[in-house]
């Protein structure tokens, strides 16, 4: 401005191409990678399922698997069994998670903070652990239940059974029941409370305004919460694993596992590949409806700055009716259960309490594995994962959540769906494709059995999970606190850890603690790549239960429980304090 | 580019499109204007016109698909030639409207941000004199060490400001900077920031609805709608000399008659026969308009030419002065008169006189 314009000041400006730097180019390459490989993994399974042998030998291309699988009455069972072990799982845990939900979006319950915690600290417990507990409760043979009712009415058969469909949907059902919960009241919450008032104030009693009002306000969500516990059974392998595969109950979970680690014979990984298909198929469409229900209850939901308050209904001296209810949900799911391995844990075999057993009891199974350098090396790699897994997920997350909700990319809505996938594809599909293609690698890279398999594979499922987070947390991050840092002079990576992780640290520490936990509970995937060298705590407890080493295996389940409690308490109380602190600032 | 002048600003032929499904928006449709140094420069118009996104294809938030943008001498966009310098290399300062103070850094640390990671960075001791500086310019310097979300809206947008002043910028950027605050606050910032550009000499370019806070501030207006650029002058010569309608209604509120021209040069309104200046070339069929406050009402005739007998219908009074809502020959016009000190009762007879020198003349 002090001297006056030159003809040629601009020829010696060098042109930028639209915008693009270092920073930028690495964010997108992060986010690369991270899509490459979810994509790559799902194309996997289909081509797995065309393609015969073993991986890596030449193999025509051919639809024999999928001939196979269409003529076999074995893979109708199969199928049949899903669909009822998910209608008994839906039809236990739906219900259970509706009633929470009323009970603490609407009413007055007393001490709804404490029903609040329980039901979500309940979610992290290793759902194959309480699945052990229940066969140690209710199994024909060893049941502690089962054997206390037949002393007590002097029967000669067990009266309870878990061990049939029914029981293994039920405690998938209790399992899943928080998650309804959780589905249920944000819908419950998010309703207009005047619509509900308008139909009191017009005469309208209480029981009919639930039925004819709130219901049909509710439907959308409740649907989309049932497709959504729909796609987790499916998926589900911890309790079909644990209670059904002993007793020749398959799921297509367990079926999948069961061709892949088979008693005789060769892996068939083309018919896995062809069940994953289907399953891939399946998850997939449901979304359809899932995310049409999804719309139509967000449809119903009131957008308002202010918090509107309804009256909640009085429950009077029916509040102890409630808290039956929870109560006893909580004993089953649970205190009971683990109670049971805390039980088993201490006994040289599995007996009901009794005044010998009690004498009979001891931490001698304790002090024995204290010295189990296996165990050692499953804690190790565990805890090996818990570090690196969450961290690597934060990063990928942050990179494609930024280019998703910062960037104008037209690519970026293709990438946030991609980021989804892993969350309804079931997570086991992706573990069987990542252990087919370290098989194919096998020559080149000897990844097959290593533990940076089972590594690769949490991150590409998990960073579904970190993008949700980390999308809801840039999003709130207005753009102009970036453009403001951009005018003056700061660039995109700067801005990126010295504007935006500050101001999303919740959300990051959010997602890491959660996957980290998740790392440390994660059985499903685990079982399909583990191997003797990279074995961890869940797939040790599992090969302990299969064979044969239940009191090892309950022991075990005890000393996981019992490092995971405080993690997850203090888990809970830092996502509490953050949530107050988010709305304190709406 | 020769012979250009001393200019701070030079936006050629600027175009930018959104899309927005199959819809295309041209936000900035063809735009030229210049900005000379130490001029503070307003950009007036309603929302959706496009002035925000004029303004931040000069701050580089925005990629222009056409025209070139020049910042002093350096040409800091050109579509043609693919030149595009991202707005960490342009020497500006901005102030946003939602304030963008970072909220995880006390005052000092927002304002002390840029320069100790931007581009322009300083040596760390020249920081704290610098950031001071800009403090204590906006009167904040009592407050650097408290985290920003502490402070009041009003305080908040101080910080803004200091933090866009403190870079030492060629050109200061504002997007609708006061309309998060209330209105009394406004009008106090407001008086600050001009006296500030004024004392700092600093080019600023300004975006606004607010024909008031425009008519405040600006050296200049551009009025601009629907992405095109309608008038460029002085608040008094917009306001006064509209070229059209849509900037006359825009600056402020007006009285419009429909009518003829005639052969005499008089236009021929429902009023009855009105005579004006009508400047050559206009079309037969016109618009003759006037502000309220142009209006002179009086109890008696004047015998002056352009007045007519009105019916007071009613009026509010406001203080400062009365709005007076008229009838005259079945049209409804609007006059002012200033405090208290002409009264009508409703429904009492007056006169009405435009005086031809405050009549405007738009086609139809």
């Amino acid at each position: 401005m002090e001297s006056m314009p030159t003809a040629n000041s601009t020829l010696s400006l060098k042109p930028i191409p639209w915008g693009i730097d270092g920073s930028k180019v690495l964010l997108l390459g992060v986010a690369g990678i991270a899509a490459l490989a979810i994509v790559g993994l799902l194309f996997t399974i289909v081509w797995m399922s065309l393609r015969t042998g073993v991986p890596g030998q030449p193999s025509p291309y051919t639809l024999s698997n999928y001939a196979s699988l269409l003529t076999d009455p074995y893979s109708y069972r199969v199928m049949v069994t899903t669909l009822i072990f998910s209608a008994v799982t839906i039809a236990v845990s739906v219900p259970l998670g509706f009633v929470f939900a009323w009970l603490i979006e609407r009413t007055d319950l007393p001490y709804k903070a404490l029903a609040m915690s329980l039901l979500s600290i309940g979610v992290l417990f290793p759902t194959f652990l309480k699945a052990m507990g229940w066969v140690f409760l209710c199994h024909p043979r060893i049941g502690v239940i089962n054997i206390f009712l037949m002393q007590l009415f002097g029967l000669t058969s067990a009266p309870l059974n878990i061990a049939t469909l029914g029981g293994i949907g039920f405690v998938q059902g209790l399992t899943l029941a928080p998650l309804a919960y959780v589905m249920i009241s944000a819908a419950l919450r998010g309703m207009n409370p005047a619509l509900v008032e308008a139909a009191s104030v017009h005469g309208v009693n209480k029981w009919r305004t639930l039925v004819r009002v709130e219901l049909p306000l509710v439907w959308p969500a409740l649907l989309s919460a049932i497709i959504w516990m729909f796609t987790v059974a499916i998926a589900a392998f911890d309790v079909p694993g644990v209670i059904g595969m002993a007793n020749n109950i398959f799921t297509f979970s367990t079926a999948i596992y069961f061709m892949i680690n088979p008693n005789e014979g060769l892996p068939r990984y083309g018919l896995s590949g062809a069940y994953g298909t289907i399953m891939v198929g399946l998850s997939l469409i449901l979304m359809i409806p899932y995310f049409v229900a999804l719309k139509q209850s967000h449809r119903y939901q009131i957008i308002s700055g202010k918090s509107y308050q309804s009256r909640p209904v009085e429950l009077s001296r029916w509040w102890m009716l409630g808290w039956g209810l929870l109560g006893t949900y909580f004993l089953l799911a649970f205190v009971l259960p683990l109670l049971a391995i805390f039980w088993v844990s201490l006994l040289p075999y599995v007996q009901i309490p009794s005044r010998q057993a009690l004498a009979a009891a001891s931490f001698e199974r304790y002090s024995a594995i204290a010295f189990d350098s296996a165990l050692l090396q499953a804690a190790l790699n565990t805890l090996l994962l818990m570090v690196v897994v969450p961290t690597l997920i934060v990063v990928m997350s942050s990179a494609i959540s930024w280019i998703v909700t910062r960037s104008r990319l037209r690519w970026r809505v293709a990438l946030d769906a991609i980021a989804f996938l892993p969350h309804p594809v079931p997570n086991l599909l992706f573990a069987l494709a990542i252990a087919y293609f370290a098989l194919l690698v096998s020559n080149v890279v000897p990844l097959y059995g290593t533990i940076f398999v089972l590594m690769a594979v949490y991150v590409i499922c998990w960073i579904s999970f970190g993008t949700r987070i980390l999308n809801n947390s840039m999003i709130q991050v207005h753009r102009e606190l970036e453009e403001a840092a951009q005018v003056g002079g700061v660039s995109t990576f700067r801005i990126l850890y010295k504007v935006i992780v500050p101001l999303i640290r919740p959300g990051l520490v959010y997602a890491w603690i959660w996957t980290s936990l998740s790392a440390y509970r994660e059985l499903t995937m685990a079982v399909f790549l583990a191997s003797p060298k990279s074995q961890v705590l869940s797939t040790y407890i599992w090969g302990q239960w299969h064979g044969g080493g239940l009191g090892d295996a309950a022991a075990i389940a005890v000393i996981m429980m019992t490092v995971m409690s405080p993690l997850v308490t203090s888990f809970w109380i830092y996502a509490r304090r953050q949530q107050h602190v988010a709305s304190s600032a709406a | 580019m020769l012979g250009r002048d001393l200019y701070m600003i030079g936006i050629h032929s600027l175009r930018k499109t959104f899309k927005t499904g199959a819809e295309a928006v041209r936000a900035v449709d063809d735009v030229d204007l210049q900005v000379s140094e130490k001029e503070f420069f307003v950009l007036l118009g309603l929302s959706g016109s496009g002035k925000t996104t004029l303004l931040r294809c000069v701050a580089g938030l925005e990629r222009p698909e056409a025209g070139e943008i020049f910042l002093g001498e350096q040409m800091v966009s050109s579509a043609e030639r693919g030149i595009f310098i991202t707005p960490e290399d342009r020497a500006i300062g901005m102030v946003f409207q939602s304030y963008a103070v970072w909220p995880h850094m006390t005052v000092f640390e927002n304002v002390a941000f840029p320069l100790t990671d931007g581009k322009r960075r300083l040596p760390r001791s020249k920081v704290r004199e610098r950031v001071m500086g800009a403090l204590e310019m906006v009167q904040l310097s009592g407050l650097a060490d408290r985290p920003v979300p502490f402070l009041s809206g009003g305080q908040q947008q101080r910080v803004a400001l200091a933090r866009a002043l403190a870079v030492e910028p060629k050109v200061l950027l504002m997007d609708e900077p006061l309309s998060n605050l209330d209105a009394r606050l406004r009008e106090e910032v407001r008086d600050e920031i001009r006296s500030l550009a004024k004392k700092l000499s600093i080019t600023v370019f300004y975006v606004t609805h607010d024909q008031v806070e425009a008519m405040a501030l600006a050296d200049r207006i551009a009025v601009m709608s629907a992405g095109k650029i309608l008038q460029i002058g002085a608040p008094k010569d917009l306001y006064h000399f509209p070229l059209n309608r849509k900037v006359g209604e825009f600056l402020g509120s007006m009285n419009e008659f429909e009518g003829t021209l005639q052969s005499d040069g008089c236009v021929k309104t429902d009023l009855g026969v009105v005579s004006c200046t009508v400047p050559n070339g206009t079309a037969k069929e016109v618009i003759v308009a006037i502000r309220p406050e142009d209006v002179s009402l009086s109890r008696e005739s004047s015998g002056l030419s352009n007045e007519f007998p009105a019916q007071l219908v009613s009026q509010l009074f406001l203080g400062d002065m009365t709005l007076c809502y008229l009838s005259a020959n079945g049209k409804k016009l609007r006059g002012k008169t200033a405090g208290l000190d002409q009264q009508f009762e409703p429904g009492s007879s007056i006169y009405v006189r435009f005086p031809t020198e405050k009549l405007k003349i738009f086609p139809r």
